[in-house]
């Protein structure tokens, strides 16, 4: 849904002779300029810095949703805060991979891709970086989904084959789209 | 939403004489229809009366029989191109990318590709447009060809760029991209106006009464209707474009950047619709679907009424 109709901002600052080029410190900043003039609210908290070694505070932050495949090249953005350098660890949430400046990158082997969608033919990766209450999921008739499987014994005749069928009543909207923004890029190789 | 392992559908449509798409209810296994305009016919060249598919042809493929060219005797003709289609925009995916040499200037822009196996309504992602990268990385409607020679770009207005691309490579789209409606959709034009009049790159499939905003970097000239919302008044279905209630009378002029300013990175202009749909069906309006394409080689002339019919059943290859 996000990837459908969201707006969406190109990285420009990298240097690998694409559009979108890989993420960097700028075009983070972009973004959170962008949801900021637009009155979004951060999701998380701040993190406050503790006396640990090698540890660093963390912004209250947007949550920016995107690929594994981005592992690496996030890393490499200036400023970025690795999930274990955070002085409190338990704040942070299991598919979090760390920060950069006010957004928090949360990110999943079935992260949003655009094939062939860049200037060389590369694909390009939607990092969807929200602020609160950007999108719901409304659930419709009282339930979200439903699975249903029907035996041989209930579904033919001489109970040879069954059935399987699902029902979802529940859609996914975006209901602020200042609110989030669709963050895209290429891998820097 | 369910899969049955057995089932028939069954209908009728009136042709237009251009491909069509069918959504069925299941991914079928056989696909059968009947052109009952021209059962009796005797055309030149000959038009296909009766045509089939099975699962396991190749795409674009069918069996078909027409009438000898002039003639009320029939002929088999086994086609490779302009058949039938099997389409699932949930899980297909872009295909190979066609090479092409050129896109033109022009208005509207036309891309050279001998051999390409495009059909107007195809919507391409294009990219290593060399000379022209302000176009790499959008989708377009294709919607003119010349069979194996060249395709139009119809909504694209590329004769104030400053030089034709000299090479081009397009990936098909099996489906308009994305399932959740309505869409954002790429700018390739926005008119000085009291009501501005946007023209996008792919059909748009807004109506009138619904909101967009719009996006537009400083690249693309008209920045100023960053940001801007608003509903759109009409629609021109032909040449893919909405009017809208924002006055551009006194903005910059919308323009596309050059070739070397794309290259170095720029964020394409877009509309981002607000909202649902004027009837509040986007939301209950699951627009994935499976079905079949028929091509130009099945799908038969403008106003013939055909007959079709599609089953599923159990499918083995040995």
């Amino acid at each position: 849904m996000l990837q459908a109709t969201a707006a969406f901002i190109n990285c420009t600052g990298g240097t690998n002779s694409d559009n979108p080029t890989e993420m960097t410190r700028s075009d983070v900043d972009e973004v959170i300029r962008t949801l900021v003039t637009n009155d979004a609210y951060t999701i998380a908290d701040n993190i406050e810095g503790e006396d640990k070694f090698g540890t660093a505070p963390v912004r209250d932050a947007y949550f920016a949703m995107g690929s594994t495949q981005l592992i690496g090249d996030l890393e490499n953005v200036q400023g970025f805060i690795a999930k274990a350098q955070y002085p409190s660890p338990m704040h942070a949430l299991r598919p979090e991979w760390g920060s950069i400046s006010n957004v928090r990158f949360l990110l999943s082997s079935i992260g949003s891709q655009t094939t062939a969608a860049s200037l060389n033919g590369a694909t390009v990766f939607n990092v969807f970086c929200t602020g609160l209450e950007a999108f719901c999921c409304v659930e419709q008739d009282g339930y979200s989904a439903n699975f249903i499987y029907r035996p041989p014994i209930y579904d033919s005749p001489l109970a040879l084959n069954a059935s399987v069928g699902y029902k979802f009543a529940e859609v996914p909207r975006i209901t602020n789209d200042a609110w989030v923004i669709n963050l895209r890029c290429t891998l820097s190789v | 939403m369910s899969t049955p392992l057995h089932g028939q559908i069954s209908g009728t449509y009136v042709s237009d004489g251009t491909a069509r798409v069918i959504p069925l209810r299941f991914d079928p296994d056989y696909f059968a229809l009947f052109n009952q305009t021209n059962f009796n016919g005797v055309e030149t060249p000959g038009e296909t009366k009766r045509a089939w598919w099975f699962r396991s042809l190749d795409p674009e493929s069918g069996f078909t029989v027409k009438n000898t060219d002039g003639m009320a005797t029939d002929e088999s003709d086994f086609v490779t191109t302009g058949g039938f289609r099997l389409i699932n925009t949930i899980t297909d995916v872009l295909e190979a990318a066609q090479i092409g040499t050129s896109v033109t200037a022009a208005a509207p822009a036309v891309a050279a590709d001998a051999g390409h196996t495009f059909i107007p309504g195809d919507n391409v992602r294009v990219f290593s447009t060399t000379g022209m990268l302000q176009i790499a990385g959008m989708d377009f409607t294709i919607t003119a060809t010349d069979p194996g020679v060249d395709y139009t770009l119809g909504f694209l207005d590329s004769s104030t760029f400053a030089a034709p691309a000299t090479a081009i490579s397009a990936r098909r789209i099996p489906f308009d991209p994305r399932d959740f409606a309505p869409k954002n959709r790429f700018i390739t034009a926005i008119s000085n106006a009291v009501n501005a009049v946007i023209q996008l790159s792919v059909t748009h499939g807004y109506n009138v009464g619904e909101i967009i905003t719009l996006r537009c970097t400083p690249a693309f000239g008209m920045s100023e209707v960053n940001n801007l919302q608003g509903e759109i008044q009409s629609i021109d279905t032909v040449a893919n474009t909405v009017t809208v209630d924002i006055n551009t009378t006194s903005f910059t002029a919308f323009s596309f950047p050059t070739s070397a300013v794309a290259g170095s990175g720029v964020t394409f202009p877009q509309t981002i619709p607000v909202g649902d749909f004027d009837v509040l069906s986007g939301a209950i309006d699951n627009q994935a679907f499976i079905g079949l394409r028929l091509g130009v080689d099945v799908v038969g002339a403008n106003n013939d009424v055909v007959h079709w019919v599609a089953t599923k059943g159990l499918f083995g290859i040995d």
